[in-house]
């Protein structure tokens, strides 16, 4: 136990098909102890089967498991050490609150007095106190969450696993409940591993991704690696609010690249210049007409057509205004380049010789 | 009385007066009319003879007979319907839907038809009877017939009440269950009956209270013998046939009262077990 960052979770060579569809194909990852991990993937990618196989809710059909140095294929769930939050919280739905957390102590035949105090502390630890003899479907569904989180913790699990947790709730409570979550599993310090397909939820909550695609692991890193590194097409192309151009080679200055498949380039890569407007690279920005503009609040969403190409771009509300079908001046920073399942990060020529200059 | 949300809410079908109005003809003509009447021409008697007549031994003793072989069949199937239901649901065998299907049979059957084919079968010379026969068993003829016929017209209530909670039910509650290291005993109990009981339930007394007034498939392999095999119903028959409508109708109105009550129990447990799930408790 010398080594503190040991590996709490391994997947060693995972297979999993459900009939003619591989839903896992050859999934080999680690997971340090401590560490909030996020399953991250579009639907049907096998983002959940992972979780549900490291669990113990399904079987892989090659492969190993490991928790905490052990292999568990053979272990039933329930002896795994692990607590389980689903996506629906699954809440025993006649049972009182206290009922649904203390279930999972009193089945290891605990003494009463003892469960009562673990279930009144994670009542405390989940601000749910006076709660405890309401039945789930009297509750908020954030309050819902927080007693599938606590029933999950009750009977000290090392490892926790998360189903979409935050799915079923509305956008508002939703990001109270991200913030609360990565606080509270900091707090705990037990690895936990989540799902989700919202890349957003993924990169504000984890300390590392494991984005996941058509049952493989395309790549793992922390968000902010995964997001500005992309190293696969794929990974490219989720990530951020990607517009596609058709041609780069009207946009001065790029590099010049051969067989190239697609051009993605992210909104926070593109700048949006007024006419009167002062521009440092004049000489390198391209004429465009603003499509749309859609107001969210802390910003602007535009969509500008250049050549043939609709990319779009972000303005602050400090900025003076854009309208509909004005003509503008657009620069872009960086572009990515896919070739094959590779990624050329392309930065503005116009950047690099500056650079020099200064 | 009606409650209407606002002035103007598009509604799919058009006017509530007149789909109200409707349910009401409906309702009045074939049920509260006619149970109208059983009380009309129960109240030709006085109270005194009212209690005589329902309190005649022989009328008690079908009571007795109903109750016990309704409720027992009605228990019987309370069991084996969960069971049916179960296999119907969880599991995939050759023949299912054939299986599913012949659920409803009991349904679709003249009663008096299932009644002679069991009474047949039941004799001490027919196929099954023959065989409890040599064990000193009788069946036709006895308690025991009647709760057979009672069980085969009340198979369908409790598979169908049970089946769609079940197919319905989100399999995470057992996966919960299964984490949290809930044996397949307290998994049972704790989880998935809770869920299905409402739906047991009304199954559970909707048999009983189709079995308290089974007349057809009853008679003929009851055997009716007064005091020991004979049902309320056929004592109500028996007063018609003597043209003693208000003896029959009094004997019908004490039998209704007891079906309301049972059914009324039943709303009463099920509103309870629905609050918990429905959030206003």
């Amino acid at each position: 136990m010398a080594d503190t960052m040991q590996n709490y979770v391994e997947l060693q060579g995972i297979n999993k098909h459900f009939g003619s569809f591989q839903a896992s194909d050859n999934i080999s990852f680690t997971i340090e102890k401590g560490k909030l991990v996020a399953l991250l993937g579009p639907s049907g990618s096998g983002k959940t089967t992972i979780l549900r196989m490291i669990a113990g809710l399904e079987t892989p059909d090659s492969g190993n498991i490991v928790i905490d140095g052990q292999v568990v294929n053979e272990i039933p769930a329930s002896r795994r050490g692990i607590g389980f939050v689903f996506q629906n919280y699954a809440l025993f739905r006649y049972m009182t609150v206290y009922d649904n957390i203390a279930m999972g102590l009193k089945v290891k035949k605990i003494p009463k007095a003892q469960i009562k105090e673990r279930v009144d502390s994670l009542l405390e630890l989940v601000s749910l106190k006076g709660m405890e003899n309401r039945y789930p479907n009297q509750l908020s569904g954030g309050q819902r969450q927080r007693v599938a989180f606590a029933r999950a913790l009750a009977p000290n699990p090392q490892l926790l696993l998360l189903d979409e947790p935050f799915a079923a709730i509305d956008a508002k409570v939703r990001q109270e409940l991200r913030s609360w979550l990565k606080e509270m599993i900091g707090k705990l310090g037990i690895t936990s591993i989540f799902v989700t397909h919202d890349q957003d939820e993924a990169i504000e909550v984890a300390d590392e991704i494991i984005l996941t695609n058509q049952g493989h692991i395309e790549q793992i890193g922390t968000p902010e690696e995964i997001y500005r590194n992309p190293q696969t097409a794929f990974t490219a192309s989720f990530f951020g609010q990607n517009a596609e151009l058709p041609d780069y080679h009207d946009f001065r200055s790029f590099a010049e690249l051969d067989h190239v498949d697609r051009v993605l380039i992210r909104p926070e890569f593109v700048k949006v210049y007024k006419q009167d407007e002062k521009i440092q690279y004049e000489r390198t920005a391209s004429e465009g007409i603003v499509e749309s503009v859609s107001f969210r609040g802390d910003r602007t969403e535009l969509r500008i057509r250049v050549n043939d190409a609709v990319l779009a771009a972000k303005r602050n509300p400090g900025e003076p205004a854009i309208r509909a079908g004005e003509a503008v001046k657009v620069f872009l920073y960086r572009i990515f380049v896919t070739r094959g399942n590779e990624v050329i990060p392309l930065e503005n020529l116009a950047l690099q010789t500056d650079m020099v200059v200064f | 009385m009606m409650k209407r949300k606002s002035t103007k809410k598009t509604r799919v079908i058009p006017g509530f007066g007149l789909s109200f109005g409707i349910t009401m003809t409906i309702l009045g003509l074939i049920v509260i009319i006619p149970l109208c009447s059983l009380v009309v021409f129960s109240v030709q008697l006085s109270p005194a003879e009212l209690i005589r007549t329902i309190t005649r031994p022989r009328v008690l003793a079908s009571y007795g007979v109903s109750f016990v072989t309704a409720f027992a069949a009605a228990a019987v199937n309370a069991g084996m319907g969960l069971i049916l239901a179960w296999v119907l649901v969880r599991y995939r065998f050759p023949g299912k839907r054939i299986m599913d299907g012949l659920i409803e049979l009991p349904f679709a059957l003249p009663t008096a038809v299932a009644g002679i084919a069991l009474t047949h079968l039941t004799t001490e010379n027919g196929w099954v009877g023959s065989l409890f026969a040599k064990l000193g068993i009788r069946i036709a003829y006895t308690k025991t017939g009647i709760i057979i016929a009672l069980i085969f017209i009340g198979i369908p209530f409790v598979v169908r009440s049970v089946q769609p909670v079940l197919e319905k039910m989100d399999p995470q509650y057992e996966e919960a269950a299964q984490i949290l290291g809930f044996g397949p005993v307290r998994t049972y109990w704790k989880v998935i009956f809770p869920e299905i009981f409402p739906a047991w339930l009304s199954g559970f007394t909707l048999a009983f209270a189709r079995c308290l007034g089974e007349y057809g498939s009853v008679v003929f392999i009851a055997g009716n013998t007064p005091f020991k095999t004979e049902i309320a119903p056929l004592v109500i028959m028996a007063q018609l046939q003597e043209y003693d409508y208000a003896s029959a109708t009094s004997i019908a109105l004490v039998m209704l009262l007891a079906s309301f009550l049972i059914l009324l129990i039943n709303a009463f447990i099920q509103s309870r077990a629905s609050k918990k799930v429905s959030g206003i408790v």
